[in-house]
C-alpha cells in the first residue's frame, strides 16, 4: 500500500491525533511547519529555519567563541549600524 | 542584502554551524534533518523510504494496524487494498462510534463475510467490551490476512479467530466450526454468538433466508447500501426504510445513513 494512502486512511481513522495530519502534510507538501512541529523542533530553530530570524540565530549560538575575518564582523557591524539608524529614522519620522 | 549579511554572520561562527548556515540560507533539506535529529523523517521524506514510516506511525498511535500493515510490506504480502479504502473505514469508523453511544456489552461477536476482520481490529482498540470474535467468510483467502490484522488477538487465547464458512451455514443457536492452527492442522470449536453484525448485507444472495436463521432477541448489527453499480451488489437498497423492511426488529437501537460521495450506506442496530 502506497504511503501517501497509509497516511491518509490513518488520519481519517485518528482525526484528533494531529501528528497524523502533521506527517502527510510533511510527506505531502513537504510542509516544513509539519516537520518542525513532528519533530518537536526547538523553538529558536525553527525560527532562526523558517523565519530567518536573526535573534534566534544569535540564542542558538550563544556562548559560541567567534570566529572569521575582520570583514565579516565589519559587515556584521555595519549591518547592525544601518539597522539602528534604520529605526531611528523611522521613529523620527513618525513623530 | 539580508542573505549576504546572513552568510557574513555564519563565517563568524566556528565549521559546526556549517548545518545550521545551510539551513537558514540555502533551506538546505539535509541540513535541516541533521539538525532536527530525525531520521526516520528525514528517510521518509528525502528518500520516499517506507521502511521508516512505520516507526512514525507506531510512535503516534499504539495500533496493530501498524503492525499489519508493516508486516504485509517486509513480507510482501498482497492484499485487496480496497478494505482500508475511505469508504470502507469510514462506515466502520461509523459503526464504531454508534455502538459506542450506546455501550453494551458484545459478547461473543460473530461477524458475517468478515472479509479480513478489519472491523474486528477497530472493535478490539475501541472502547467496547468485546468477548471474543469469529470471523466468518466464505473465501479462505482472507483467513491469513485476516489473522495478521487481529494477531494480539489470536494470540491472546484466540480472543480473535477467522473462521471459512458460508455464512448460510452458520447456526445462530450454537454453532460448531472448524478453524486451522499454526501447524496446519484443525480444531473444532462451538459457540453461541450474543452479537451478529454483518456489514456487507448488499452482498448476500437469499438475504431473506439468512436474517431468519437469527434467533430473537439477538443483537445485530446491520449495515447495507445504494451501489447498483457492482454485479456481486445483489441486495442493495434505497433507503434505511427499505433496509429496515427486510431486517425487522423487536427493539431497534439506531438506524441512520451515511453518504460516501459516490453511495450511501444505511445501518440497523437493535435487538431481532
Amino acid at each position: 500500500m502506497e504511503t501517501y494512502k497509509i497516511l491518509d486512511r490513518f488520519e481519517l481513522m485518528y482525526p484528533t491525533n494531529e501528528n497524523f495530519s502533521d506527517l502527510r502534510r510533511a510527506y505531502i507538501d513537504r510542509d516544513m511547519y509539519s516537520i518542525f512541529k513532528i519533530s518537536n523542533a526547538d523553538e529558536e530553530l525553527r525560527k532562526a529555519v523558517l523565519e530567518k530570524n536573526i535573534h534566534s540565530i544569535f540564542r542558538l549560538a550563544e556562548g559560541t567563541k567567534i570566529v572569521g575575518t575582520v570583514d565579516d564582523l565589519k559587515k556584521q557591524c555595519w549591518n547592525k549600524i544601518f539597522t539602528v539608524y534604520l529605526d531611528c529614522y523611522l521613529l523620527v519620522s513618525k513623530i | 542584502m539580508l542573505e549576504q549579511n546572513l552568510y557574513s554572520l555564519f563565517r563568524l561562527l566556528p565549521p559546526s554551524f556549517e548545518d545550521l548556515k545551510k539551513a537558514v540560507c540555502e533551506d538546505n533539506i539535509h541540513s535541516i534533518f541533521r539538525l532536527l535529529e530525525n531520521d526516520n523523517l528525514r528517510k521518509l521524506i528525502v528518500n520516499d523510504n517506507q521502511w521508516a514510516l512505520y516507526p512514525l506511525l507506531k510512535e503516534y498511535k499504539n495500533t496493530n494496524f501498524v503492525e499489519a500493515l508493516k508486516y504485509m510490506f517486509i513480507e510482501e504480502i498482497k492484499f485487496d487494498e480496497d478494505c482500508l479504502s475511505r469508504g470502507q473505514l469510514q462506515s466502520k469508523i461509523w459503526l464504531v462510534q454508534e455502538l459506542e453511544k450506546i455501550s453494551l456489552d458484545l459478547g461473543v461477536v460473530f461477524l458475517c463475510a468478515g472479509w479480513y476482520g478489519t472491523l474486528a481490529t477497530m472493535l478490539f482498540e475501541s472502547k467496547l467490551s468485546v468477548g471474543k470474535i469469529r470471523s466468518f467468510d466464505i473465501d479462505e483467502q482472507t483467513e491469513t490476512i485476516a489473522e495478521i490484522f487481529n494477531k494480539p488477538w489470536v494470540i491472546d487465547d484466540w480472543k480473535f479467530k477467522p473462521v471459512v464458512q458460508d455464512i448460510h451455514d452458520i447456526n445462530f443457536e450454537e454453532h460448531s466450526y472448524v478453524v486451522s492452527k499454526d501447524n496446519g492442522e484443525f480444531e473444532v470449536l462451538w459457540d453461541v454468538p450474543d452479537t451478529i453484525i454483518n456489514t456487507s448485507c448488499e452482498h448476500i444472495e437469499n438475504f431473506a433466508d439468512w436474517y431468519a436463521k437469527i434467533p430473537k432477541g439477538k443483537l445485530v448489527v446491520l449495515q447495507c447500501n445504494n451501489y447498483e453499480e457492482i454485479e456481486e451488489h445483489v441486495n442493495t437498497h434505497n433507503s434505511v426504510e427499505s433496509f429496515a423492511s427486510q431486517t425487522p426488529m423487536e427493539t431497534e437501537l439506531y438506524n441512520g445513513e451515511l453518504d460516501l460521495q459516490h453511495y450511501k450506506r444505511f445501518m440497523r442496530i437493535g435487538f431481532k
